[in-house]
């Protein structure tokens, strides 16, 4: 069964709120990661992007990380389900 | 494999005593701990038990191993000195000396100078500490 945008959705907004110590704060699609926002530093974005990766079973290319792919929550909930799509996941 | 050649810790702070595998983006290592250690004389008197905090930094020269091996291996440029990042260890029971501490670090993945890994101590096939970390590898310049 592929996986679903919100399973995806749920999965960053979780790593974001436990991992990274965010718990009580809305989290909705176009909150800036970077910059303004929630303001995350590169080890903050390493965590997020390790943690899809280990929860979904699917390497992300380093290459495809930048602002377009993980500009917001939602364009790095697009790009994440697109990759697991496109892998057949 | 020597561990002083391939970090650039020195006693007393080497928690490396063997260096078992290493291979890119992954290590084990041993730390053999005797029970001597002066910082085994308070930590605690009468009941000497290795310090969460060494087994962290051990873990953290474990996943430094494994960054040289990816030098090694010509995956990336020789070792730099990996400075921890973040750490977030779950104890899981206590490591009492005497005792041969085995050490693993898996490479999980990397942004730029940051590198990410699981990691796990073992004694006598039990857990002793399990979580993750990241070293830091500052540019040159």
């Amino acid at each position: 069964v592929a996986t679903t945008r919100e399973q995806v959705a749920e999965a960053v907004r979780e790593i974001i709120r436990v991992d990274l110590k965010f718990e009580g704060l809305e989290l909705p699609d176009d909150l800036q990661l970077v910059g303004g926002g929630l303001a995350l530093d590169s080890l903050d974005l390493l965590m997020i992007v390790t943690g899809v990766e280990k929860r979904f079973g699917h390497k992300i290319s380093q290459k495809k990380l930048g602002r377009d792919t993980m500009g917001t929550i939602g364009a790095f909930v697009d790009f994440t389900h697109r990759e697991l799509a496109e892998a057949g996941k | 494999m020597d561990p002083a050649a391939m970090l650039p810790h020195r006693p007393p702070f080497l928690f490396v005593s063997r260096v078992v595998l290493v291979q890119p983006g992954c290590a084990e290592a041993q730390w053999r701990v005797t029970g001597s250690e002066d910082f085994l004389r308070g930590h605690f008197p009468g009941r000497p038990l290795v310090p969460g905090v060494l087994l962290g930094e051990a873990l953290a020269q474990t996943a430094g191993l494994a960054l040289a091996g990816e030098a090694l291996a010509g995956a990336r440029e020789p070792a730099r000195m990996g400075m921890l990042a973040q750490i977030d260890l779950r104890f899981r029971s206590a490591a009492e000396p005497p005792c041969t501490i085995v050490l693993r670090a898996q490479g999980i993945g990397s942004i730029g100078s940051l590198h990410r890994f699981d990691v796990s101590a073992l004694v006598d096939d039990r857990c002793v500490a399990t979580g993750s970390l990241a070293l830091s590898v500052p540019d040159r310049s």
